[in-house]
This record gives C-alpha cells, structure tokens and sequence, in this order.
C-alpha cells in the first residue's frame, strides 16, 4: 500500500479532488447507471488527511478495477488537467478497451508514490508510538 | 434433562436474588435458560456481530458481500451463508468481501458495521470458498487497512466510560510468531490529540513485555493502562489459533482492581487499575472500530479472522461462565 498525494486543482480543494477522483474510480466499476441502491460501497480507496492539511489517497497498485460496460470516464478524466489531450485520449481508450486493469496501468505518468516510512519522514503523517 | 417444579417447566433459577442462567450437578449441565443465545444475558447485547445468529430476538440478514467479479452486493442470512447460496452468488475463484455486518443486538441498525472503501472491505469468501475458521465461517481481515465502522457517531461505553462487556471470537493472525501488533478494536483517536480512548489488542512482537498477549489499552489524555497477562511463557495464546477474548471496562469502579479485566479462554481474569478521569468527550467524534483501534487506521490492522463480536453495554461479568461456555460451544 503507498500514498498518492493529492493536490488542488481550479475548482476543487485537496480534499474535494481526492473525494471526486476515488469515487470517479469506483465508477468505473459501478457507474451511477447500474448502482443498486442498496450498495454500500462507494469508493476504491482510503483517504487520509495530511498533517499538511492536504488529502492523499492509500492506495493498492495491485488493486484490480473491473470495467463495466456503462461506464463513462468523463468526469474522471476532467479530474486530470494535467494531462495533454493524448494523454487523456490514451486513458480513455484504455480503460473503455479493457476487461479489467491494475489500477498502476493507469497512474499517470510523473504521480510520486509514497510509502508509509517515506510519509513518516516527509513529516505528512504522525507515526503511532505504542508501547 | 428438563428442571421442573412439579408439573411445570422451570425457566428462571435464582440464588438469592441473583437470576441463574445454568444449573451444574458435577460437570452436567442439568438447567439452562430456555430461548436465549449468547447475545441476550442481562438486557441484550448492544452489539452483536456473527454469520450465526446470536440473539434469539434477530432472524435477519447477518452479512451484505460485495463479490470481486462485477462488485455486485447482497445480503446473506446464516443458512444462506453456509448452504453455498453466498458461495453461488461470490462465483467459482472469485472473492468476496463484507460491506456490512448487521447487528443483531438490541442497537439496531443504527450500529451496524459497514466499510465504504472498497480496498478496505475484509473478505468472506477467498478464491470461492467460504473462510473458515475451526470450521466457522469467519470475517477475515488482511493486517493493512481492511476494517469495519459501526454506526454513524460511537457514544458506545466500551469507547467512553461506565460499564461494558466485550466478547470476540478472534484468530489474530494465520502464523504463530508474526513479530507484530494487531489493533482488534476501539476508537483510539489521533495522536495529535493524544490517546482518549479503549481498544482491544494483540501483541505478537517479541521485544514487547506483552508478547503473545491479548491487550487492553485505556487512554486517558495522555495517561495509558495497558492490562495483558504478563510475564507468560511464549505462545500461551498463539496467534494462529481461534480463542475466545472477554474483557469488562468499568472505569469509574470504586475498586481499582475491577476497573478492567482481560482474559482468553479459561484463564483467569487480568484485572488492572485505570485512570479514573472520563476521557475527553471528543471520543465520541470516532467510529467504533471492528478490526482495527480505530476509524482512521491504515497499517497494522487485525491480521486474520473475526468470527464473533458481542458487546454488552453493561456489565454481565455474573454471567461470564455462561457466556464463555456458550461461545465455547458455538465456535471453539
């Protein structure tokens, strides 16, 4: 498990962009158009707030998202302004073309992974002393 | 053998005033409380979370899977549960992961167990097959994150002050000597604003004065009781293996003794002295835990298996024999 720290964007906080892109992921699972309303699950990841008041998604490289035939990437997409068109072109052929994916196919290119110790060293997490 | 007063049937048997739920001669048991199950001693357990049941007054769903094929959900009741209908409905060499654990005691609904967070949803099924545990079908947890929220807000005892009882039927890990601390439950807040809270515990770190020991923590802005059998001979409780862990939380008895007591199996009770003090009233901010120390955690979590989980908002410690026995029966 590692951290991707998420940052601002136009329109979203941290912690806004991070809520919206967890949930966008999950989508890609379970679209709004097929959900049961029963369902109790909502998103893909764990989110945690930094001591720097950002947000950062505790996420599973390995995590394997099944694709749903209604889903639609868009709003996920828009989450990304970062990413030239082609960049955003080749996400979304990718996913729309796959089954299922490792959700590390689709980190972008350039996105820092951090792990545990590294967060505790970064001085963005409190480590827990037990004794 | 039936225990009766002339022609009829005996339900209740008293000493003193005290009602009886179980009447030896030598090791038989030759009465019992008709109609109840292990959450219903004193006035019901709050909390009761099993893929049995556990209360007489439920007949419900006990558990809602998400399956990894398509992450649909549905809820299972105990037949459905051992009878390959969640099995069916998990898929062959798929998995399946718990959503929500319903609760079967007198709470409600209000403290059912649920996990949001995909990636934190403890499993039921593994490649499609049921877990088992002892033969049990059991919740397992994978040590890194996965853990279930009861209830919106906790304002549980066992997470503030005044009397509880807890009873879990747990497997901490699936090795004997993992060299590793396992959160089991609670709602130990954020070390920035110190420890204010009660969780539950196993220690399997050898450098640790409490190795191999189930552990319960009391945290009272800053000043920590931790209540574990020490010094005991290595594995005692291994950590591969299903026990039974029972432990009353009374901090406001006039005792120091009585304010906390641990045990698993049939060893004797630990009893520890606690900070008197109410913890801050901010406890009540966190989610009550099942399968970590509290909402927020994402390392160290429980490491395997969870089977029962009774809270009693109460203290039920008269009927401790009962209930153990009763468990014992049911899981051990």
């Amino acid at each position: 498990m590692k951290y991707i720290i998420i940052k601002p964007i136009d329109g979203y906080d941290s912690k806004q962009r991070c809520e919206a892109m967890n949930k966008e992921l999950w989508h890609i699972s379970v679209p709004l158009a097929v959900k049961n309303q029963e369902d109790i699950t909502s998103e893909l990841f764990g989110e945690i707030e930094l001591t720097s008041g950002e947000y950062s998604l505790h996420i599973d490289e390995d995590y394997e998202i099944v694709v749903n035939d209604s889903l639609n990437v868009d709003a996920l997409v828009a989450l990304f302004p970062e990413l030239t068109e082609s960049e955003k072109n080749g996400l979304v052929s990718y996913i729309e073309n796959s089954e299922s994916f490792l959700f590390k196919n689709i980190i972008p290119q350039g996105t820092n992974l951090y792990t545990y110790e590294e967060m505790l060293d970064l001085e963005l997490l409190e480590e827990i002393e037990e004794i | 053998m039936s225990f009766k007063i002339g022609n009829k049937q005996a339900n209740r048997s008293y000493l003193g005033s005290n009602s009886i739920n179980k009447v030896y001669l030598g090791n038989t048991v030759v009465f019992s409380v008709t109609g109840q199950l292990v959450a219903d001693y004193g006035t019901g357990a709050l909390i009761a979370f099993g893929l049995k049941y556990l209360s007489v007054y439920y007949a419900g769903d006990v558990v809602r899977v998400r399956r990894s094929s398509d992450s649909s959900e549905s809820d299972f009741n105990p037949t459905e549960v051992t009878d390959g209908t969640l099995t069916t409905f998990v898929g062959a060499g798929n998995s399946g992961f718990v959503t929500k654990w319903y609760n079967q005691g007198t709470g409600g609904g209000t403290y059912d167990a649920t996990q949001t967070t995909s990636s934190q949803q403890p499993q039921i099924v593994d490649s499609g097959s049921l877990i088992l545990r002892n033969g049990n079908a059991s919740v397992k947890y994978n040590g890194s994150g996965q853990k279930l929220l009861v209830g919106t807000t906790s304002n549980i005892k066992f997470t503030h002050y005044q009397k509880s009882s807890l009873f879990v039927v747990q497997q901490p890990s699936q090795s004997a000597n993992p060299e590793t601390l396992y959160w089991m439950t609670g709602t130990h807040t954020s070390v920035s604003s110190g420890r204010r809270s009660y969780y539950v515990r196993y220690d399997d770190r050898s450098v640790s004065s409490f190795n191999n020991d189930m552990v319960h923590v009391i945290g009272n802005n800053g000043v920590v009781v931790l209540n574990g059998t020490k010094p005991k001979p290595q594995n005692i409780w291994p950590s591969n293996s299903l026990s039974v862990a029972r432990v009353y939380s009374d901090p406001a008895n006039s005792t120091a003794s009585q304010r906390s007591k641990i045990t698993v199996n049939n060893a004797a009770f630990l009893m520890q002295n606690t900070d008197r003090r109410n913890p801050s009233s901010s406890n009540a901010a966190g989610r009550l835990a099942v399968g970590a120390s509290e909402q927020n955690q994402t390392t160290q979590t429980w490491g395997d298996c969870i089977s029962a989980y009774i809270l009693y908002d109460e203290d039920v410690y008269s009927d401790d024999a009962d209930i153990y026995d009763d468990l014992e029966t049911m899981y051990i």
